[in-house]
């Protein structure tokens, strides 16, 4: 994990484009909801795929119950966004729109305010950079940590991943999730050319 | 004319002081702050024309630093960049005395803007 991959000004650059990507995406969901989202600075890091799993062990409790939406974005910038977010969570955003929860909403909630946090963000960073993507259908399941591991392959299909994790206190409710931005090796040299023309 | 740019990302402070028009920034002294405590004491020191504050930053935030600001100086001219670009944090802000709001990244199309409107006049 210990790998570098961006210098200190490169890293600088990245985190300022993911807070304006995320500031951008939390506040299309707020509005959504009628509520403030205190945002806080998203914890930025970037590593090799293959320690993904590691990563998401280090992050997460390995007996909880997990949310996991994942949706393909293809363009110039290619890759998959993962977004985990834990059943608590998960509760609390979906009670935000509907004073009935139900099992069933939970999920299709969950499904709805994710692939628009993510795509947003997504859309956003692109714009930053530079390019243009397009998204396939997200997908969603309730997964333990040792699910994750056992029925997913992030790290065959991917060399680098943005590791973003965030902490939403929407009034009283804490939304925790993490987001992780998997990129195909030529999407992150684009990344990696483009904040250097940035930083020009 | 003394200029504060309030800003954690250091990247952020330079894209915000590269989009200020060459005519202004040669004629200016530019200071920076990396949160919103460093920006209250930096402006009791400097006493700057313009201000420029991010509101999403550690150690003090800008909704707070804004409050301190507006509080000492009912006369400070703060502009807020920010990313956090919901409604209510719009609204507040505005509320708390800022002159305007503008989404990250800043361009210097827009900088010029806040130039002629809030200081030439």
């Amino acid at each position: 994990m210990d790998v570098v991959m961006l210098n200190h000004e490169e890293k600088d650059v990245l985190q300022e484009m993911v807070n304006i990507s995320f500031g951008s995406a939390t506040a299309i969901i707020a509005d959504m909801m009628n509520a403030f989202a205190k945002l806080a600075v998203p914890s930025v890091e970037i590593i090799d795929a293959k320690d993904i799993f590691d990563i998401i062990l280090e992050k997460i409790d390995r007996n909880g119950k997990y949310f996991l939406v994942t949706q393909m974005y293809m363009g110039d910038f290619e890759g998959e966004t993962v977004f985990l977010i834990d059943y608590d969570s998960a509760y609390n955003l979906a009670s935000k729109f509907d004073s009935i929860v139900m099992e069933e909403n939970i999920s299709d909630l969950t499904l709805e305010l994710t692939n628009i946090l993510t795509s947003s963000f997504i859309r956003s960073f692109a714009e930053l950079m530079g390019v243009k993507v397009r998204f396939s259908p997200p997908s969603i399941e309730l997964i333990s940590a040792d699910g994750i591991i056992k029925q997913h392959d992030f790290s065959n299909n991917y060399s680098k991943v943005i590791v973003i994790s965030t902490l939403l206190e929407f009034e009283k409710e804490n939304i925790k999730g993490f987001l992780f931005i998997l990129m195909k090796e030529a999407s992150f040299k684009l990344l990696k050319e483009k904040i250097n023309s940035m930083l020009e | 004319m003394k200029i504060l740019v309030v800003d954690d990302s250091s990247f952020s402070r330079k894209m915000i002081i590269k989009a200020i028009p060459e005519e202004i920034k040669s004629q200016s002294e530019i200071y920076e702050a990396e949160n919103g405590k460093e920006a209250v004491e930096k402006y009791e020191e400097i006493n700057p024309d313009l201000v420029f504050l991010d509101l999403t930053m550690p150690v003090m935030d800008g909704f707070e630093a804004l409050y301190h600001i507006r509080s000492r100086h009912p006369d400070a001219t703060v502009i807020i960049i920010s990313a956090d670009i919901q409604q209510q944090a719009v609204k507040e802000v505005m509320e708390l005395g800022a002159r305007a709001f503008v989404k990250k990244p800043i361009s210097p199309e827009k900088m010029r803007e806040i130039f002629e409107k809030f200081v030439k006049n």
